[in-house]
């Protein structure tokens, strides 16, 4: 053993113990969580023999007429999709299986796929009394999740060949990766999709929270919400503030993300106070707001103002000021990490670039848009993906501080709230004492879709104008 | 490699002995959980409250009491509580806020009073203020134990008062001679260096409380009492009337407020950093006001609640929060959390709690004790509340409201009068709007729950 290979052996060795002991530890202090958990997790196996015995039966009770149709749409819908993809392929003269083959395997597939979304919302939506919004939802969700399902398939089919192993690093032991990925998995299945599946048939109920009768309304929740003119307007209200809030939060960002980039003496202090905001939570950031803002003449803002000018803007009270006043908040709060992307972006621009663009006679500004810009279009492209997500999902504590979605808008509120973005309504319509939690379960999907919608725009129309150099 | 498999072994043992070796719970000791709100860090409340179970403690040695505050709000403390017994972990004893206990009754998580009390025990509930008990009786039902009760208050800033020429000692008592008082001191604003003459939280608290005083009811079926309201009365001509006076308060510039609903914090500030000359709160938070207003340098006057006028005479309701036992534990759990609230609600313990908290005492026998020893003397802003409250009348109208969303039904009014205040809607038009979000939200719930 050469002494490289058995440094490289205790390393591993000291590694091995520390987790080991991490384990222990972890293991002995958590003893009675784990164990929950543990029971928890078995009980489910236990279960599944007794579900899969009602879901047999509940397809044997299931009258022909729901479960043809949403057989045909799922087996329509994977056809199609299946011919379209397959004739693409082929005309890009990739490898492609047998057409008619693929189409028959597509659709057959779709069928099954759709019987997820179909027994999810036990058929309500092909039956005679459902609403025709109903139908049509029922339909799109019923293609969506036939479409879910056919994606792996087309990749297995259309996709690359597998890169040869010998290429790739692999494990000697074929269950390591298996239990490496394991504490991973579970916390995923544990606290994500557990709940993502409890959520959306929490969202087919009628139910106050904390009683415990419900009643199934089919997709009553998500037809109401459709027609509730308080939710469009905070669809609406959310758009706004968020194209503000990206706008603000981006463009500010690069500007000051410029100016800490210069070689200025302590700019290494500048930067730390610039990127400072990031760190306090939204609630307490949100905290500091109000005391700025706060009216009735204990806020600091009005108290300066009264004093020199005279004026006591309404800024919590009005429509318009309000909206600023939370946009101004949020973007605040995200300026510091929209930084430090920036910075770094910045410090990866080639300076050669710059100065063969200076060379070539391009003065300042001409460099920056169309030298320095460009090379940081990955930075934008990550810092717009993720400034979405966050005025979509991170205000809420800001808002709740500043302005609980108000001032209303109409009398009593009945056309909404100035500042009652989806995040917020959400949350405040799911948690309140009797809160109507399955039409709270609804906006979540809702948004969910809302937000993925987005990204995958986001990914589809931008991402594609970007190169990521090398 | 053997030593792999050894770590394999040493990892399982481990965990054999994590699961096994829980040791086993002795078994003549109970353990009883109780949370509460009062858990802010400069909370003196949370002492006298962990004073009384020391107490309970000492006279019962084989039961343990924890005290514990998971949040310092209602609505969250009842919606911990509530999802902890929704995986079997529930706290023995909940504070629940007043608007509460319909839910509370519907939700089937907790125990009633009169369900589980012995006949001594039961006996001793003679001895409630009948506002406060009538507040807690659901179809002649004690539901949850009261416990800590408390009703708004005015207070004003004395030094003002005199600034502007107006008689500290005569504060207005209705909504007419707000606006008489208002005028005189909003024409000093200047000098006083105030922004409005008066500011209080858009709460629906008060507007309840005005509707008491005017014998009126807040929602159908006897203010939801003898069966499930489904209406609720914003469109009445005694709500109209409070409407209109933020209506009036609007137009002449007299009110402010924070421009967050429900602010009783930020409200105070405002008032005690001598920003308006009065202000409406809890009796809740008079101990605060004195410290603050002693710290600010003025000199604070407190007089009971404004009424809508002369006529409104009716009295105020009972607010504050009472204590529930919930269900799924052990009967000698269950007993000692029974008896442990009973104790906490003695004569003893409820004049200490009173003494101690500033909310105000819900035993007959407390209160005779109290003036036996002078402490209404010493103290008049105490007996302000309670003389208050021991003037109301035993009706219907000031027993407060019962519905299930209560959360809802008082945000539809919040906003009505929000829109009123900054939208500058009619009050009609408000309140019709408002009504129909309350209606809404009653039917839904009443369609869920049933009857």
């Amino acid at each position: 053993m050469g002494r490289d290979e058995r440094l490289q052996t205790f390393s591993v060795r000291l590694i091995t113990a520390f987790v080991a002991l991490f384990a222990a530890w972890f293991i002995l202090s958590e003893r009675e969580g784990l164990l929950r958990l543990l029971t928890w997790l078995l009980q489910g196996f236990a279960a599944a023999p007794r579900s899969i015995e009602a879901l047999i039966s509940y397809y044997l009770s299931l009258p022909a007429a729901p479960l043809l149709l949403s057989l045909g749409v799922g087996g329509a819908t994977g056809g199609l999709a299946s011919y379209l993809i397959g004739r693409a392929a082929q005309r890009n003269g990739q490898r492609a299986p047998n057409l008619p083959r693929g189409v028959a395997l597509g659709a057959g597939i779709g069928m099954l796929g759709a019987q997820i979304a179909a027994a999810a919302t036990q058929h309500c939506t092909y039956r005679a009394e459902a609403a025709f919004a109903e139908v049509l939802l029922g339909a799109l969700l019923t293609i969506l999740t036939a479409l879910a399902v056919l994606v792996p398939l087309w990749t297995l089919l259309l996709g690359r060949r597998r890169v040869e192993q010998a290429e790739s690093g692999y494990f000697r032991n074929r269950w390591l990766p298996y239990a490496l990925l394991a504490p991973s998995l579970l916390s995923l299945i544990v606290f994500l999709y557990y709940p993502s599946v409890q959520m959306f048939n929490l969202s087919l109920m009628a139910r106050r929270f904390p009683i415990r009768t419900e009643r199934f309304v089919c997709l009553g929740n998500y037809i109401s919400l459709l027609n509730d003119v308080i939710y469009q307007n905070s669809l609406l209200t959310t758009f706004v503030i968020t194209v503000f809030v990206v706008a603000g939060s981006m463009a500010t960002a690069l500007a000051i993300a410029v100016l800490a980039s210069q070689k200025v003496r302590g700019a290494g202090v500048y930067r730390t106070l610039l990127i400072f905001p990031f760190a306090l939570s939204p609630v307490v950031s949100a905290a500091v707001f109000q005391a700025m803002f706060r009216e009735g003449g204990s806020g600091l803002i009005n108290y300066l103002l009264d004093l020199t000018l005279g004026v006591q803007p309404a800024w919590l009270r009005d429509a318009v000021l309000a909206r600023f006043v939370v946009v101004f908040a949020a973007i605040w709060n995200i300026l510091g990490f929209n930084i430090i992307f920036y910075i770094a972006g910045l410090q990866n621009v080639p300076r050669d670039l710059q100065e063969a663009a200076a060379i070539d006679g391009a003065n300042r500004v001409q460099r920056f848009f169309r030298v320095v810009l460009p090379m940081l279009a990955p930075y934008t492209f990550f810092l717009l993906v993720t400034n979405v997500t966050y005025a979509f999902y991170g205000i809420y504590g800001a808002i709740d501080m500043l302005t609980q979605g108000g001032p209303p808008l109409g009398a009593a509120g009945q056309l909404g709230g100035a500042t009652n973005m989806l995040i917020y309504k959400l949350y405040d319509d799911a948690f309140r004492p009797g809160a109507p939690i399955g039409s709270a379960a609804a906006q979540a999907v809702y948004l969910f879709s809302i937000v993925a919608v987005l990204t995958v725009l986001q990914f589809r129309t931008l991402e594609r104008n970007i190169t990521y150099g090398g | 490699m053997n030593y792999k498999r050894l770590l394999v072994l040493a990892l399982a043992s481990l965990l054999a002995v994590a699961v096994l070796g829980v040791p086993a719970q002795a078994q003549d000791k109970i353990e009883i959980r109780f949370v509460h709100i009062f858990g802010g860090q400069q909370d003196s409340r949370a002492q006298v409250v962990q004073a009384i179970a020391d107490a309970f403690m000492a006279q019962n040695p084989n039961i343990t009491v924890t005290v514990s505050s998971t949040s310092t709000d209602y609505v969250e403390l009842f919606n911990n509580a509530l999802l902890a017994a929704e995986q079997g972990q529930a706290p023995h004893i909940v504070q629940v806020e007043d608007s509460l206990i319909q839910l509370a009754t519907d939700s089937d998580f907790f125990h009633l009073i009169s369900d589980i009390a012995t006949p001594e025990q039961l006996a001793t509930l003679d001895d409630l203020l009948p506002t406060v008990r009538a507040y807690y009786t659901l179809n002649g039902k004690l539901v949850g134990m009261p416990w800590n009760a408390s009703n708004p208050i005015l207070y004003y800033n004395r030094d003002m008062f005199e600034a502007a020429g107006l008689d500290p000692d005569a504060p207005p008592q209705t909504f007419a001679e707000v606006l008489e008082t208002c005028e005189k001191i909003m024409a000093q604003r200047e000098a006083l260096r105030i922004t409005a003459c008066i500011n209080f939280p858009i709460s629906s608290w008060f507007a309840e409380q005005w509707l008491a005083m005017q014998n009126a009811l807040f929602v159908n079926n006897d203010n939801g009492r003898s069966a499930r309201a489904t209406e609720v009365f914003f469109t009445s001509p005694e709500m109209l009337r409070i409407a209109q006076f933020y209506r009036d308060m609007r137009e002449k510039g007299y009110y402010t407020y924070t421009g967050r609903v429900n602010d009783y914090n930020g409200e105070g500030i405002t008032f005690l950093s001598k920003r308006t000359a009065m202000t409406i709160s809890s009796t809740a938070g008079l101990t605060l006001f004195q410290n603050f207003s002693r710290a600010q340098g003025f000199q604070l006057g407190t007089a009971p609640l404004i009424t809508p006028g002369a006529d409104a005479d009716n009295g105020v309701t009972v607010g504050g929060g009472s204590v529930w036992v919930t269900k799924g534990h052990s009967d000698a759990e269950t007993k000692a959390a029974v008896d442990f609230i009973f104790f906490l609600t003695s004569t003893e313990n409820d004049i200490t709690w009173h003494k101690g908290s500033g909310y105000f005492p819900i035993r007959q026998s407390s209160i005779e004790q109290l003036r036996a020893e002078g402490w209404f003397d010493q103290n008049p802003p105490f007996a302000i509340a309670v003389n208050q409250l021991l003037q109301s009348r035993g009706n219907v109208a000031n027993a407060g409201f019962v519905v299930g969303p209560s959360a809802e039904v008082r945000d539809a009014l919040m906003k009505g009068l929000q829109s009123i205040v900054d939208g500058g809607e009619s009050p009609e038009a408000a309140m019709a709007a408002a009504k129909q979000a309350a209606d809404r939200a009653l039917a839904e719930y009443n369609a869920v729950v049933g009857n």
